[in-house]
């Protein structure tokens, strides 16, 4: 291996000296900068509380704090007098983004954000947003002062469309107070605020900027695609790159005619969405991948979603794709690599010398891994189950050791461990589980069988930061009937033990254990883990999140 | 006495070469380096009386590289003054170029626990106090990113088997 040292050494000499005597001038001037606006902030009080005193002979009572509805935006001014202001905003709650590499790497903090625009928008411009600001819910619930600079994960963030500037409340030379009056998370998210101080430049020479003033931001009243009482959410489908993406699939049953599978998608947490205009006769199977969908029904190569709900149909591609992404069985039974990009689905080709794969599925090696680069794990059946190995979507395939004849899913982990799979036999409807297969850096697979008495159904399962596999059970073979033998739910391993099973206790609205955890969709993020569940029959919400491992849940919108 | 030109002097070139593995761009390690020692001019008190200013300078620019790139990867559209400027490397051969590019494709957390570990030689305990992060979880994490390059890197070895105290 190349000597990583010896790498630092040459980047080193290679660096290009900046001018000391400049750096030294632009901390000085950040130094005089933060003490200017203190001094000044204070000379205006006092000469404010003098005038006001002269004229009525006694001090005045302390400014009221604005009621939200007094509150007009945020006005930024910057050092040569002119101004910008807020434009159109919205709020959601959101995991932060400190795990993309903030200071609090690990693991990321539910925020309530507010997101939006500051001054006039080019026509060329895409940018989504140049406003932002991100307070922990947990803090900000019953109240918060912040003085600047301040900590993540809360920031306020603005970028200047005039000169390019980037100013933030996180920044060396900021000063003043940002103060959140309400905020609350749950089906319409809610935010009041105040800011008043000033905001330290991320670039070292282009100017802090000052900002006053306030705002008021509420979700908008979520409305159902589906909103009757025959309405059941099938699924419920995240993009890992970004939660606010998400994708929901209703089954809606009207009077005595047969029930039609309606699909909703949306880019801000189902503050707003849309409508897929094709309704399905059995539900689709969606996977997410960045910020489109793959919507398959029982024929053919299905569509790519976007989240301004238009299909575009997948075509038939021949060779290896550019882009790789999610892999999928056709209709006809061959399997397939998607391209989301180019809606373009590539047939993977078998090994040289096996038969035909039987299962193709794409390993997850690397935590919190947001793309589709993962290996391809192709498995062949003759004269046993040889299973092999593809890092160029099928073009070349590296032969691992033996399985045994099973179905085979894909086990996500939170711990940083190898590619786990989970081996299950050909059930019709319910998918046992009897054992975990873990791929050794040898090359081969490591068997951890299941009890049989029980056996376990199961969905979806995780293995959490701490080692713990979780497993949605969807039936145990001991049930009879309805309320009979061992329950279905949430089960958690007993820590690394993975061939114990025990039921999660979960609170509202999962607490009667006659309410299984119905879960939906997993979410990996890093060592973070949440869970989405379909909210129980006659529950006025959709579906609830929990980030402990299932044992608290909150509303979450799905619609 | 001046501290800060003292260690402008001694430890600017170690530093960006330090930083050069978490950010993967030479550019990009001079800009949060010189960064660094602007908020050490900014905050004399805190730097001068620091018992060892180099680690703080660099825990200082390990926060401002991973600042950087927050904003890029949530806001990397943001209208910018200026293109943003293309890559630049230090002369190294294939080889090493290519572990710097597999760095790069790593989760930041585990860049900076490799880079700060192998490049710099840093020892657990000073990439922990340059992470913010206990010794357990940079282990970890150094354990993660050597598997994953070594996925990336064929006959990639490393020399020691366990990351060094």
């Amino acid at each position: 291996m190349p000597e990583p040292d010896e790498i630092a050494r040459a980047a080193g000499r290679a660096a290009r000296l900046p001018d000391f005597d400049a750096l030294v001038a632009r901390g000085a001037r950040r130094r005089r900068l933060r003490r200017t606006v203190a001094g000044v902030g204070l000379a205006g009080a006092v000469a404010g509380t003098t005038l006001t005193v002269l004229a009525l002979g006694r001090a005045p009572e302390p400014a009221p704090t604005p009621a939200p509805h007094e509150l007009s935006g945020l006005v930024f001014t910057r050092d040569d007098g002119t101004t910008f202001r807020s434009g159109r905003v919205s709020v959601a709650c959101v995991r932060s983004d400190a795990s993309n590499g903030g200071p609090e790497a690990e693991p990321s903090t539910e925020v309530i954000r507010v997101s939006g625009r500051v001054g006039e928008r080019p026509a060329s411009d895409d940018v989504a947003w140049n406003l932002r600001m991100e307070v922990p819910i947990a803090d900000a619930r019953d109240g918060l002062t912040l003085s600047l600079p301040t900590t993540e994960p809360a920031y306020l963030f603005v970028g200047d469309v005039r000169d390019g500037n980037e100013l933030s409340s996180a920044a060396e030379g900021s000063s003043g107070t940002l103060k959140v009056l309400a905020a609350s998370c749950g089906p319409r998210p809610s935010i009041t605020f105040t800011v008043d101080g000033l905001l330290g430049s991320e670039f070292g020479d282009l100017a802090d900027v000052a900002v006053a003033g306030g705002l008021t931001v509420t979700a908008d009243a979520p409305t159902s695609p589906a909103a009757t009482a025959d309405a059941r959410l099938s699924a419920l489908v995240h993009s890992q790159t970004d939660p606010a993406i998400a994708a929901s699939v209703w089954r809606r049953c009207e009077g005595g005619s047969a029930c039609r599978f309606r699909v909703a998608v949306t880019d801000d947490g189902f503050r707003t969405r849309h409508e897929v205009s094709r309704a399905f006769a059995s539900a689709p199977v969606v996977v997410a991948d960045g910020g489109r969908f793959h919507l398959q029904g029982t024929a053919g190569l299905g569509w790519i979603l976007d989240t301004d709900g238009t299909l575009q149909e997948v075509q038939r591609g021949s060779g290896l794709p550019e882009s790789p992404g999610p892999v999928f069985m056709a209709g006809d039974g061959a399997w397939m690599v998607l391209d989301m990009s180019a809606a373009t689905a590539y047939p993977v080709r078998a090994p040289e010398g096996a038969d035909r794969l039987s299962q193709v599925v794409r390993l997850d090696p690397t935590p919190g891994s947001r793309d589709y680069n993962q290996p391809l794990l192709g498995l062949s059946y003759a004269d046993g189950v040889t299973a092999y190995l593809s890092s160029d979507s099928g073009g070349t395939w590296q032969p691992l050791g033996e399985l045994p004849e099973a179905l085979y899913g894909v086990v996500r982990r939170a711990d940083g461990g190898p590619a786990l799979l989970v081996e299950g036999g050909d059930g019709a409807t319910l998918f046992p589980f009897d054992a975990l297969q873990e791929l050794a850096e040898d090359g081969t697979f490591h068997r951890t069988p299941m009890g049989s008495d029980p056996r376990a159904y199961v969905g979806p399962q995780v293995v959490l930061a701490d080692g713990t596999l979780l497993s949605s059970v969807e039936a145990w073979s001991d049930s009879n009937g309805a309320g009979t033998g061992t329950p279905p739910g949430l089960y958690a391993s007993d820590g690394d033990d993975w061939t114990t099973l025990r039921r999660v206790r979960s609170g509202a609205p999962y607490d009667d254990p006659r309410t299984p955890v119905d879960l939906l969709d997993v979410l990996v993020d890093g060592e973070s883990v949440t869970l989405v569940a379909g909210a129980p029959a006659g529950d006025d919400q959709a579906a609830y999140s929990s980030t402990d491992g299932g044992r608290t849940w909150r509303a979450m919108p799905a619609r | 006495m001046d501290v800060l030109r003292d260690v402008f002097d001694t430890s600017y070139r170690r530093l960006v070469g330090q930083l050069y593995g978490v950010c993967g761009d030479l550019a990009e390690a001079e800009d949060v380096v010189a960064e660094a020692f602007v908020r050490a001019a900014d905050k004399r008190h805190a730097f001068e009386t620091a018992d060892n200013p180099e680690a703080w300078l660099r825990t200082v620019a390990v926060n401002i590289a991973r600042t950087r790139f927050r904003r890029r990867m949530v806001g990397e559209r943001l209208l910018r003054l200026h293109p943003p400027a293309g890559d630049r490397h230090p002369d190294l051969g294939e080889d090493r170029m290519a572990l710097v590019v597999a760095l790069r494709e790593l989760p930041v957390a585990q860049r900076e626990a490799i880079a700060l570990h192998y490049f710099a030689d840093l020892p657990l305990h000073e990439v922990a106090a340059a992470t913010g992060s206990p010794i357990g979880t940079v282990k970890a994490r150094i354990s993660r990113g050597r598997r994953a390059l070594a996925d990336r890197l064929s006959g990639l070895e490393f020399v020691e088997e366990e990351p060094h105290a």
